[in-house]
């Protein structure tokens, strides 16, 4: 049996991707400066992890026109939302793991008189 | 770039980390906002239909018949400019639902309030309102909202239970509610 570690995904298991995927998990579509001031972020270090996100087909992103003010929206993938389902079953695996390992082992007490 | 976490406690540290921060996202980014159009649209139906009163209830509950689907409809475009002004569009269904579940609670709390009771109409409609909107301001972790859903059931209240005309109590309490919405869309409530 694999150590849940070695099933996170690259692509997601970085803190500002899971960030970004857990934005879009709850959205139909998130403008890229929602996305930017939420997370707090820069514009070019979130364009980055946009970047990563879209080459490994997790997100889609569309750039239109609201009036005469350019928007970039975002969108999660199916595969995006598996993707980031299996990164935080894989993170709550790590930690019961842990938590199992560490736990204290209860041995009986030795009676009073033994040697 | 950071690393996968290694096993043991060091990854579980961080795997922690991680979650807490997945939740803390959650929180932020799907709490309710901008609860105040369903207060102004309908606080204005139940002003301009105020009048109607003296014409006798069947007047008014035909008024709300015919202006609640057009409330109901205006209330979901507010709220879909507001989605897509502030860049998270959603389609939730938790707040068209509780709207909904809230009026139609009302609807059936007035009739049977009055029959059975004797209780005057519009009490029982103020106060599922008012019920709606705490609900609200929980899901949102609003005061301002619990606020004016407080203010709104005692406005309700007094003038229900006071010897004023029927038809004011429409009004006062229509009032109250573009009141109260007006507050939270220039007050903290304003995003």
């Amino acid at each position: 049996m694999t150590h849940p570690s070695q099933r996170l995904d690259n692509a997601v298991h970085q803190r500002t991707r899971l960030g970004i995927l857990t934005v879009l998990a709850g959205a139909t579509r998130v403008d890229f400066t929602f996305l930017r001031d939420t997370l707090a972020l820069t514009d070019g270090n979130l364009s980055r992890n946009v970047t990563v996100l879209e080459a490994a087909g997790y997100i889609e992103v569309s750039k239109v026109f609201d009036g005469r003010r350019p928007r970039t929206w975002i969108t999660v993938t199916p595969a995006g939302r598996e993707a980031l389902a299996a990164e935080v079953a894989a993170l709550r695996e790590i930690v019961a793991t842990v938590e199992r390992q560490s736990a204290p082992v209860l041995r009986p007490a030795p009676r009073a008189g033994t040697a | 770039m950071e690393e996968l976490p290694s096993s043991g406690a060091i990854g579980a540290v961080r795997a922690r980390e991680l979650l807490a921060d997945v939740s803390g996202i959650q929180r932020r980014t799907r709490r309710p906002t901008g609860l105040w159009p369903p207060l102004v649209v309908f606080g204005v139906v139940a002003v301009a239909g105020a009048p109607l009163g003296l014409a006798g209830p069947l007047a008014v509950n035909l008024w709300w018949i015919a202006a609640a689907p057009a409330a109901f409809s205006l209330t979901g475009w507010f709220f879909a400019r507001q989605a897509r002004r502030r860049g998270f569009e959603s389609q939730s269904r938790r707040l068209p639902a509780l709207a909904m579940a809230s009026f139609a609670v009302g609807w059936a709390a007035t009739f049977w309030l009055s029959a059975e009771v004797g209780l005057r109409n519009g009490l029982g409609w103020v106060l599922a309102v008012a019920l709606g909107y705490l609900v609200w301001s929980w899901l949102a972790r609003s005061v301002p909202v619990a606020l004016v859903a407080v203010s709104l059931a005692i406005v309700g209240t007094v003038l229900a239970l006071s010897p004023a005309p029927a038809w004011t109590v429409q009004l006062g309490v229509g009032a109250a509610m573009i009141i109260g919405g007006l507050v939270l869309r220039h007050g903290p409530e304003a995003r």
